[in-house]
């Protein structure tokens, strides 16, 4: 049976999301209300990292959940981004384009440079 | 539906027998030994035995192993057994319980006692009955599901210019994985691979719908860019339908499919293709070069337009072309890369004259990829451009 865990860390600005486990079809509600209220503390202007460095595996479904949080980041000028340094997870963002749509990047403090000189994305989730 | 009373005691019988009437329970029928009770189960019919109190202390067969016998008897394996002990001994009890028992009534027996334990039990009873007969349920229409899907995905296509053959393993006993390959025009095919997100019955719900919108759009002869725009709008509107509640509007995960459509025109020596968030699929060419058809677009659903463009490449006769879902390489390979590198490296070096003995050949290597129960949902196609005459 597949598990996902995540804890928070909040700083002056950020939220860091600490992500473990399998991302996957089986959890992906649990994972979705597990991350919810941290999301809800976070106000506009204001940065959120999914560091999914400890994460074993995600599917569809996983991205499913990571895409409801990258429109309602959008949609309360969040500044989101996602930290992956598996290579096998980091394949699956770039061959499925989700690169396109949220920022990637390989570890903490690239993804934080990322959302501070806020490089545009090649295409922006204004459409959601 | 009766009650059956098993006790070597006449009084004790009578007290349980009134207890029974006046709550209602109806007429029981009573039994002096486990020999007997077991002799009118055989010729019951299980649904028509609606509990049985049992006494454990008993001359001849006791109460235990009497529980024992009614349990491995067809049918009887959740009809509501009381067990009726004067002794209180929890080693007892346990075995009781061990050996099947739903419950205990203690002697003396109190009234109200039994009356909450015998409606406690049935109500049990009838709630399992009910759950079956849902689960029941349920399974069959998942089986016609799993026919009407298994009905709808092209397994091969044999024609003297181009033949065609698939590999395909669910996940569970529906996918979200579809394949669907036809004819289009003389000298011309097309042919999709789609892997809607998530498993099980809503995704091979979208898939089903979204191959027979496909289906549609290839007997027009619609580009494969165009192909995929029109489903991602498609997809689109299923994921934005209005939700009647906030919660459930907060319930819902984004949908979305990743696909790969090619449109093969044998007489122009020309395959046009265009892949929406999909795994590159890989072209070998006669001289055993491998061509990469990549992925130029996010997955379909997540934007209510998409603007993906057929891209053409160069077909000649004797090409073999593979495409194949994520449950490929899931957990076996390093990275993506890897995988997809090892695929190239098989595609180039494997010899064989069909796509089917090319999967055959395959099978060896890919055995070990091939996902177990809950992974992914996987699957190869492999197609061979044989001659342009037909």
């Amino acid at each position: 049976m597949a598990e996902f865990n995540v804890t928070g860390r909040m700083d002056e600005t950020s939220l860091r999301l600490e992500c473990s486990g399998s991302l996957v079809y089986e959890v992906s509600t649990q994972a979705r209300e597990q991350v919810r209220p941290y999301f809800e503390k976070l106000t506009e202007g204001s940065r959120c990292l999914f560091m999914m460095d400890k994460l074993k595996r995600i599917d569809s479904t996983g991205f499913g959940v990571l895409i409801h949080f990258v429109r309602q980041a959008a949609s309360r000028k969040i500044k989101l981004a996602v930290v992956v340094s598996d290579p096998f997870i980091l394949d699956l963002f770039r061959i499925a384009k989700f690169d396109q749509i949220m920022t990637v990047a390989p570890d903490e403090a690239s993804a934080l440079q990322a959302l501070t000189h806020e490089r545009p994305l090649p295409l922006t989730p204004q459409e959601y | 539906m009766s009650i059956f009373i098993v006790d070597d005691s006449a009084s004790d019988r009578k007290i349980i027998r009134n207890f029974i009437t006046k709550l209602g329970f109806g007429i029981p029928e009573e039994f002096a030994s486990g020999e007997s009770v077991l002799e009118r189960l055989r010729q019951a019919e299980p649904g028509n035995v609606r509990a049985i109190l049992l006494d454990l202390q008993m001359e001849g067969m006791e109460g235990i192993a009497c529980c024992l016998r009614i349990r491995s008897m067809p049918g009887y394996a959740d009809t509501p057994i009381l067990v009726v002990t004067a002794s209180n001994d929890e080693i007892q009890m346990n075995c009781a319980f061990e050996a099947g028992a739903t419950d205990y009534v203690l002697k003396p027996i109190q009234k109200y006692n039994l009356q909450v334990r015998l409606r406690n039990a049935i109500q049990l009873d009838r709630e399992r009955a009910s759950r079956r007969r849902f689960e029941q349920r349920l399974q069959q229409d998942i089986r016609i599901a799993q026919e009407i899907q298994d009905r709808l995905l092209t397994r091969r296509l044999q024609r003297p210019d181009f033949e065609m053959e698939l590999l395909y393993h669910p996940a569970s006993n529906l996918s979200g994985d579809m394949v669907f390959v036809c004819p289009s025009g003389p000298q011309r095919y097309a042919a999709i691979l789609m892997d809607v997100m998530g498993h099980g019955v809503s995704a091979a719900f979208i898939a089903v719908f979204l191959q027979s919108a496909a289906s549609r759009l290839m007997q027009q002869n619609t580009t494969p860019g165009d192909l995929l725009n029109s489903l991602g709008r498609q997809m689109w509107d299923i994921a934005s339908l209005p939700r009647q509640t906030a919660e459930e509007e907060n319930g819902v995960l984004p949908s979305f499919l990743s696909a790969i459509c090619f449109d093969f025109d044998l007489a122009a020596e020309k395959l046009h293709w265009a892949n929406a968030g999909h795994l590159p699929a890989l072209l070998r060419l006669p001289d055993a070069t491998i061509l990469k058809l990549e992925s130029t677009a996010p997955p379909l659903g997540l934007f209510p337009a998409n603007n993906l463009k057929t891209q053409t490449v160069g077909l000649p006769v004797g090409c073999r072309l593979i495409a194949f879902s994520d449950g490929i390489l899931e957990n076996h390979f390093a990275s993506i890369g890897a995988g997809i590198e090892t695929l190239s490296e098989l595609l180039a070096t494997t010899t064989a004259n069909s796509p089917a003995a090319f999967l055959a050949a395959l099978e060896k290597p890919l055995r070990p990829l091939l996902p177990v129960r809950d992974m992914d949902d996987a699957c190869v196609i492999a197609i061979d451009i044989l001659s342009k005459e037909l």
